[in-house]
């Protein structure tokens, strides 16, 4: 083969045995790799009823055809596994060299399942995989963890693993790699640790086999010119993620003070101008990335001069630990990022959670003795607090542990109505208010509030998208037409998601297929690969009906469909539950769903999914 | 079809797309990025096209791709021109023609912005060109920009693109390759004379007259 290695190591952890398992060509056809491979062997195997964390769940590590070749931007890999945020379908995505490891060492992905009696670490040395004892590496923070390994294995191993979040369950927990890439949503980390798998060290020496490396190079090098040239790959080449903060900010698309304020004065503090200025000291890239939009920080000055981050803030993390809380110093969300990144915390999770009790303590249904300490807005001292708690599972910390769904449950007093979540998963930072789309994509995302499977607002800010017809300009606060647009983009997506090639290089879909092609020698086409894409949407959806997923869990938070912004680019506007129906039901007909949001028979029959 | 020229094969074919497209390039009428080129053998229902977004000036025949009237890709492995769906349309319209060139001419695009038509004032601007008529501006690469060039398409060899560029079709790679060509050097004429003079010589009256009834312009 090809592309792919043709090969997945299935370890089971409670016998500690693995083996190997061929992949065949067909099911590749039908599902790419990546996310798409991921997704079969979970509907499978898994079963919708067992808790996330019961040794029957299986976490999936896989990559897909693309990754670890010379096409660019194919650092990445997908973990898959029921979400103890959502109870169910739960993935993540994470970037940097652990992938490509993993290819090279001869698997395209790996599928764990069962429980370890003790800590466990799971060592791939090439085809050599073996599962050692970690009780010495139990507790360790992520990035140490990683350190002491390479240090026993040798430079060479790249390494996955949990930090004590992960080991305590907390439901979004992350799994950490390459010094600080988070494979962040979901709670990934949780399952890994509820299984006491501590870590994945991965060596490979073998090329990942390319049917047409010389052809492939002769149109990269001719087609640089274009995809270099695309806009969002201009700003996170010069700025990373936080370089649309400040556009974004006008839209009124950043959420401030849970989602509670439109403008904020001080929102310049912790832009990306502000951020590359201040706290920048060099630029990294992933495997094989022109775009390198990682930012190496060093805080300078105060508390925490001398604080180095090799993978320092994204943009999701400078709002969700800045705006969101109303903290507007960069010092302290580098460190709170540190602090997130050692505890293996989702940054984004881990900032809607604390934003959710700081307003509970604003609002006075939390108290200053609930929590330990004052849970002012923006008080450095209660949000670095609070992540050690909820690390730690203390006090406070241990409710929130829960994800912002179970802590309102818990607490109460109305504190659901500001609760930013959808079906458990905690809100990304891009407030759908701005962006109508965004909401009924939040809304029906397989994984819960998810930004990233589709990233409407592209569309709703202008983009057109030829090769997949989308020719028209769509009003931001419009609903007609979203459910439409909508389904189109999540079905390239999880295309893209499943090859693995990162959304950040803009290369148009029409170039895909080809370079599937002369990396794979299986002839792709357009077609095929956005029929794969909602193929594999679909197989998702049919895992979350399997786990009691319908119309009533394709819903929006009560802030977002209640109440309006009197200030700032959201102009008032909210998704009224009328809106929000009115897109569901464009969409699920444009998806072939029933009124309840369940895929038809025959849209099943058509995608060969029964 | 009656076959006044000898059909060529299809790897004569790509060759002379990629060659057209080098001479464009060179000229100045193709930028890296911008422009794209088609053909077909005469009587078909399919040609091929130029690929998306590859740097202009050195395309090679396994580039292409070859699309049916619908846009739908038959062979080939990269990303066809963004524009197809106006070759297809042109193709669909136009029986007679079997090549299509779009290039980025810079004066003839600048006069048109400028709001100043091309006018007959070489013998070739009229007879070689007829009428050129401007199309207004569509998105690149929608239907819309297909739609409306299809409008504008019958009994013309050569339209201009608002903000974008021209359009040269004929009945084989060179005869749209000139029809360009000629727009590009009689704007040039027409906006070196506007520098100096605000009323232009135009070919007088009574020859274009005579032109007008020779070639039913």
């Amino acid at each position: 083969m090809y592309g792919y290695i043709g090969k997945i190591l299935r370890v089971n952890l409670t016998s500690e045995k693995t083996k190997e398992e061929n992949v065949g060509e067909d099911l590749l056809r039908k599902f790419i790799g990546g996310v798409g491979l991921a997704a079969k062997i979970i509907y499978d195997e898994v079963n919708p009823a067992i808790s996330p964390f019961d040794p029957e769940n299986k976490l999936v590590f896989m990559t897909g055809p693309l990754t670890g070749t010379l096409i660019p931007c194919t650092g990445r890999y997908v973990v898959c596994a029921k979400s103890p945020l959502t109870d169910a379908w739960g993935e993540a995505h994470s970037s940097g060299f652990w992938a490509r490891e993993l290819k090279r060492a001869g698997y395209d992905g790996i599928v764990i399942e069962g429980k370890s009696e003790k800590p466990s670490l799971l060592v791939i040395d090439d085809e050599d995989a073996r599962i050692e004892d970690a009780s010495h590496l139990w507790g360790k923070g992520c990035l140490e963890t990683e350190e002491q390994i390479r240090k026993e294995l040798g430079e060479a191993f790249r390494v996955a693993c949990i930090g004590p979040a992960g080991e305590r369950l907390v439901r979004f927990a992350s799994i950490i790699n390459d010094e600080g890439r988070a494979a962040g949503r979901c709670g990934m980390g949780a399952v890994m640790g509820s299984k006491n798998l501590k870590a994945i060290a991965v060596r490979g020496s073998k090329e990942v086999p390319i049917k047409e490396p010389e052809r492939i190079r002769n149109v990269l090098r001719r087609i640089y010119p274009q995809i270099m040239s695309f806009p969002t790959t201009q700003i996170y080449a010069s700025y990373g993620t936080s370089g649309e903060l400040l556009s974004f900010y006008e839209y009124g698309d950043v959420p401030i003070k849970n989602f509670a304020l439109g403008k904020w004065a001080e929102i310049e503090h912790i832009s990306g101008e502000t951020y590359n200025k201040v706290m920048v000291k060099a630029k990294r890239s992933c495997w094989n990335c022109p775009i390198a939009c990682w930012r190496y920080v060093r805080v300078d000055e105060g508390p925490y001069a001398g604080l180095e981050l090799k993978r320092g803030p994204e943009y999701e993390t400078l709002t969700a630990l800045g705006s969101l809380l109303l903290n507007n110093r960069l010092d302290v969300i580098v460190r709170a990022n540190y602090l997130c990144n050692q505890y293996g915390l989702d940054t984004i999770s881990t900032g809607v959670c604390i934003a959710f009790a700081m307003e509970c303590y604003e609002k006075g249904i939390i108290t200053e003795k609930d929590a330990g300490i004052s849970l002012k807005w923006g008080d450095p001292e209660a949000i670095l607090r609070l992540i050690e708690d909820i690390g730690e599972r203390r006090g406070l910390g241990d409710i929130l542990a829960e994800g912002v769904k179970r802590a309102s449950a818990k607490i109460g007093g109305g504190s659901e109505k500001f609760a930013m979540h959808v079906k458990g998963l905690e809100m990304p930072m891009h407030d759908p208010r701005a962006f109508k789309g965004m909401g009924l994509q939040y809304a029906v995302s397989n994984r819960g509030a998810c930004h990233l499977q589709g990233m409407v607002l592209r569309v709703e800010q202008g983009e057109r998208v030829t090769d997949l017809k989308i020719y028209e300009r769509l009003d931001r606060f419009e609903v007609r037409g979203k459910g439409s647009v909508v389904a189109t983009v999540q079905n390239w997506h999880e295309v893209l998601e499943s090859l693995i090639i990162c959304k950040f290089l803009g290369i148009p879909p029409g170039h895909i297929p080809g370079l599937y092609t002369l990396v794979t020698g299986i002839h792709m086409t357009l077609e095929h690969s956005i029929e794969a894409g909602e193929r594999i949407y679909n197989i998702k959806r049919m895992f979350n009906v399997r786990c009691g997923i319908s119309r009533k869990d394709d819903t929006l938070p009560y802030r977002i469909m209640y109440e309006g912004l009197r200030e700032g680019g959201t102009l008032g506007n909210r998704i009224s539950p009328e809106e929000l129906d009115m897109m569901l039901k464009e969409y699920y007909m444009v998806r072939g769903w029933d009124e309840n949001g369940i895929p038809r028979t025959e849209t099943l029959r058509r995608l060969g999914l029964q | 079809m009656e076959e006044f020229l000898p059909l060529g094969s299809e790897e004569e074919l790509k060759e002379e797309i990629c060659k057209t497209m080098r001479r464009l390039f060179n000229r100045g009428l193709v930028s890296a990025l911008g422009g794209n080129i088609s053909a077909r053998l005469p009587g078909s229902s399919e040609f091929w096209i130029t690929p998306s977004g590859v740097f202009k000036g050195e395309l090679e025949p396994e580039d292409l791709v070859k699309v049916d009237l619908d846009g739908r890709v038959l062979e080939g492995f990269l990303r066809p021109s963004v524009e197809t769906p106006f070759h297809a349309m042109i193709y669909r319209r136009r029986a007679d023609v079997n090549a299509v060139v779009h290039s980025h001419n810079p004066v003839t695009t600048g006069l048109a912005l400028a709001g100043i038509e091309i006018k007959p004032v070489t013998i070739e601007a009229a007879v070689v060109l007829r009428r050129v008529r401007v199309v207004p501006w569509a998105f690149p690469g929608t239907d819309a920009l297909a739609n409306l060039i299809g409008e504008h398409i019958e009994g013309a060899r050569a339209l201009v693109l608002m903000n974008h560029g021209v359009v040269g079709v004929g009945s084989n790679l060179l005869e749209a390759e000139t029809i360009v060509e000629t727009l590009e050097e009689v704007a040039t004429a027409q906006f070196v004379a506007s520098i100096f003079k605000r009323e232009l010589p135009l070919i007088p009256e009574e020859d274009m007259e005579l032109i007008k009834r020779l070639y039913g312009i």
